[in-house]
Order: structure tokens, then C-alpha cells, then sequence
């Protein structure tokens, strides 16, 4: 008597082979990684902790979840992490640089009342 | 027999893994809607990018970078990807179209301040001009006293009394009167210029001798009422003639100083416009000064009671407009990042 064994078994150790080996061929996230620590200095650079706090504590706490998550091997779940700092970070960047822009353009528009009120009055007086 | 029980189980089998498919299927729909939300935010943020016309111009690679995240959110929905990844990429879909709006933002801010930057710079120049002409005609008039003996630098004029005024006490001389009414028809013609009364102090003992004694009297002080006296130091006389803590809080120098400005407003000087300060007989202002006194600004008349005045600090070319630099850093921050 011949036995005839269910093809599904070959079928599932298959799959389970295939899942383990995808598993193992995810790459750590380095050059995510490096990016999103680039965009982080680049924010503190622009005073993005002072000017835009929430974006960047985000994009902060972010990234240290994403080395913890390396750091345990969750390969994917550490560079999505990464991209999110990095977007996160950017943002604040360019906000703190927008933010400072507006600032030095309020100071600006002050010196110029503060100068016109005075040429103002120099001339009333010369005249 | 055997057929119909393997029928049988064939179709139950069948029905559990048809329940089992159903029961699956109902738990995805929620997880599947919750995608379909996520990705519908970034595409309404990106939309909301897209339609001002500043993003588009300015921030036209970062709106770029925004559609293709979406796609690729999207892409990863028809995939019927997992839920994290999809919600991962909506996230930076959302994330690329506020950049773009941010950069937008950003560039406009800055090109505002390189424009208010260029236009202070034209009153700044404006104005300076104006500060030149107007000491020039200071100085034409100032050279035209016949009592004090005048120096000027390029902002500051210095008046300085070619007699003494004051022998003792605080009634100065006829010919001090006769000076300072001709300080004050000079200073009539120049009603854009703040006035200085430089008082000399004298050591302690002296001091309060000579305040006791000729503080007695009614001076012009008091008709001045010096309560109103933009006085550079905290010491003040009162209605009464006196300092709020007596005589001895205020040095002979000082009074002297507040008498003169006294005449100088009963003649008509706007009491706004006149200051007194008191130094020591070297030139530095007394320690008791909370701020600078007026010596330091850069475009008063000075009226020292004594020879021998040197200005507290050196005037050095006409004043820097006070720029921020940060201002400055900012405009080339902004014309580096595109």
C-alpha cells in the first residue's frame, strides 16, 4: 500500500521557510537612520527646538525609538520610525526658519517706524 | 455510508472555513477603513498645498516629493499592504505636503525681510543726512554765542561758559543770567535738541555747607517745579528746593545744574528738553546713577558749569544704524536654503 501525503504540508513548510527568510533579509535601516540624525542637527541647527518645539520634540523622541527599535532588531518598525524623524525634523527646520524670518521682519519694520518718525521730526525741526 | 459521511464532512469543512473567512473579513473592514481615512488626510493636506499658487512656484520639489509619498501610499492600499505600513506612508505624504507649505512660507518670509532690510536701509541713509544737516546748523548757530566758548564734534555740541557762574551758593552771576538767555534764544531755534546742564560736584563737607546755606532761600528751582525734570540721576529737589532726603542727598553741582535749566525753561526751553547731570570735577558722572546719563547721548548740547569738560565717551563717526545682525543672518539663511 502506497501513502500519499497531503501536498499542503510541503506547502506550509514552504511558507514558513520563505517568511523566516524574509525576516532575515530585511536590513537594518543604516542609511535612514543617518539621514533622519542629519535632519535633527540640521532642526537644532535652526533653533527649531525654540521655534518650532512640537515638531521637533517629535521628530526627537522619534528617532530614539527608532535606535531602540534597531537596537532590538525590528528592522522595519526602525526605519519607519527613522523616515518619520526625518520628515519631522525637516518640517521643523524649515518652520524655525520661516519663524525667524518673521521675526527679523517685525524687528526690521520696527527700526523703520522708529527711523521715519525721527526723519520726520528732523525735518519739521529744519524746516 | 463512507461516501455520505465523507460528503458530509466535506461540507462542514467547507462551511467553518467560510465562517473563518467571513470572521476575517469583518475584522479587516475596520482596519481597511481606517487606511482608506489615513490616505484621504494626506491627500486633502497635499491638495491643500497644491492649490496655493505660492507652494507651486516656491516649494515646487518639495510638492513633488508629497504626490509621490501619496502614490506610494496609495500603492501600498491596493496591495493590501499592512496597516502600519500604510499608515506609515500616508504620514509622510502628510508630512512632505505641510513641508511644501512650510517652504513656501519660509522663502516669502525672507524675501519680506530682504525687502524691509533694503528699505531701512534708505531711511537709515535718509536720516542720517538729516542728523549731518541738522548739526551743521547747530553748530553755525552755536558759533554765533558771544558767551561760551563752543566745540562740537560731529554730533555733540559743547557750550562751555567763558565766565565762571557761580562763585558760591546757587544764585548765579548777572553775567550768567545774561549767558544763559542767550543759551536759551539759541536753543528756542533748535527745538529737535535735548539740552544737557553739567553740574560739578564738590567733596562732602563743602557740599553740605553750601547747600544748607544757600538752599535757604527761594531759588528758580523752585518756581520750576522739578518735579517734571528729566533728570539723569535719581537726586531731585523737590517743590522745597530740597532733595527728597534733604539737602545732604544732593550735591551742590546738581543744584546748581537744576538751577540753570530753572532759567533756561522760565526762558521759554521746553522742560522736556533739558536734563541735567552732575560728575566729578574729572569728568565721569557720579557713581548714584541708575542709567546713563545724557552725556553719553549721542546728540545733545551740553552746558558744563565748570572749565575743563571732556565728553564721558568719544562720539566716533555718526551712530551705526542699530541693525540687528541676526536680521542680516536670517536674509542669507534664506537665500542659502533654496
Amino acid at each position: 500500500m502506497t501513502t500519499r501525503r497531503f501536498p499542503s504540508a510541503g506547502l506550509f513548510g514552504a511558507a514558513v521557510l520563505c517568511m523566516l527568510a524574509a525576516c532575515a533579509a530585511v536590513p537594518a535601516p543604516v542609511g535612514e537612520m543617518a539621514e533622519a540624525e542629519r535632519a535633527v542637527q540640521a532642526a537644532t541647527d535652526a533653533d527649531a527646538a525654540t521655534l518650532a518645539p512640537i515638531a521637533f520634540d517629535e521628530a526627537q523622541r522619534k528617532l530614539v525609538e527608532a535606535k531602540s527599535a534597531l537596537q532590538a532588531g525590528h528592522h522595519v518598525e526602525a526605519r519607519q520610525l527613522a523616515e518619520q524623524a526625518a520628515a519631522d525634523a525637516a518640517f521643523a527646520e524649515v518652520a524655525a526658519r520661516a519663524e525667524q524670518s518673521e521675526r527679523a521682519a517685525a524687528m526690521v519694520r520696527g527700526q523703520i517706524q522708529n527711523a521715519s518718525g525721527e526723519l520726520a521730526t528732523q525735518r519739521r525741526a529744519g524746516s | 455510508m463512507a461516501p455520505a459521511f465523507a460528503q458530509t464532512m466535506f461540507w462542514r469543512i467547507l462551511g467553518l472555513w467560510l465562517a473563518a473567512l467571513l470572521g476575517a473579513f469583518l475584522l479587516a473592514a475596520p482596519a481597511r477603513a481606517q487606511d482608506v481615512a489615513t490616505i484621504a488626510q494626506a491627500r486633502s493636506a497635499l491638495e491643500a498645498a497644491r492649490s496655493e499658487r505660492a507652494v507651486r512656484a516656491l516649494a515646487a520639489v518639495e510638492l513633488d516629493a508629497a504626490e509621490q509619498a501619496l502614490e506610494r501610499a496609495l500603492a501600498a492600499l491596493e496591495a493590501r499592504r499592512p496597516q502600519s505600513e500604510i499608515g506609515h506612508l500616508a504620514y509622510l505624504a502628510d508630512r512632505r505636503a505641510a513641508i511644501a507649505q512650510m517652504r513656501a512660507k519660509a522663502i516669502l518670509s525672507a524675501r519680506m525681510l530682504s525687502s524691509l532690510t533694503a528699505t531701512r536701509a534708505m531711511v537709515l541713509h535718509a536720516r542720517g543726512l538729516e542728523t549731518a544737516a541738522a548739526h551743521r546748523r547747530v553748530r553755525v548757530l552755536a558759533q554765533q554765542l558771544r558767551r561760551f566758548d563752543v566745540k562740537a564734534d560731529q554730533r555733540r555740541v559743547l557750550l562751555t561758559p567763558r565766565e565762571r557762574w557761580f562763585e558760591a551758593g546757587l544764585m548765579p552771576g548777572p553775567h550768567a543770567i545774561r549767558a544763559i538767555a542767550e543759551a536759551a534764544g539759541m536753543l528756542g531755534r533748535l527745538a529737535d535738541r535735548d539740552v544737557v546742564v553739567v553740574g560739578y560736584d564738590l567733596d562732602g563737607a563743602r557740599r553740605r555747607a553750601l547747600v544748607e546755606d544757600a538752599l535757604a532761600p527761594a531759588t528758580p528751582a523752585d518756581a520750576a517745579g522739578s518735579a517734571v525734570s528729566p533728570r539723569s540721576h535719581g537726586a531731585s529737589l523737590g517743590a522745597d528746593g530740597r532733595g527728597p532726603g534733604g539737602p545732604d542727598a544732593e550735591g551742590l553741582g546738581c543744584a546748581r545744574a537744576d538751577v540753570v535749566r530753572a532759567f533756561l525753561i522760565s526762558r521759554g526751553v521746553d522742560p522736556r528738553r533739558v536734563a541735567i547731570t552732575c560728575v566729578t570735577p574729572d569728568g565721569t558722572p557720579e557713581p548714584s546713577a541708575g542709567a546713563s546719563p545724557p552725556l553719553a547721548g549721542q546728540t545733545a548740547i551740553a552746558i558744563p558749569l565748570e572749565q575743563g569738560f571732556a565728553w564721558a565717551t568719544p562720539a566716533g563717526p555718526a551712530p551705526a544704524p542699530t541693525i540687528d545682525r541676526a536680521a542680516d543672518a536670517v536674509i542669507d539663511a534664506g537665500s542659502g536654503a533654496r
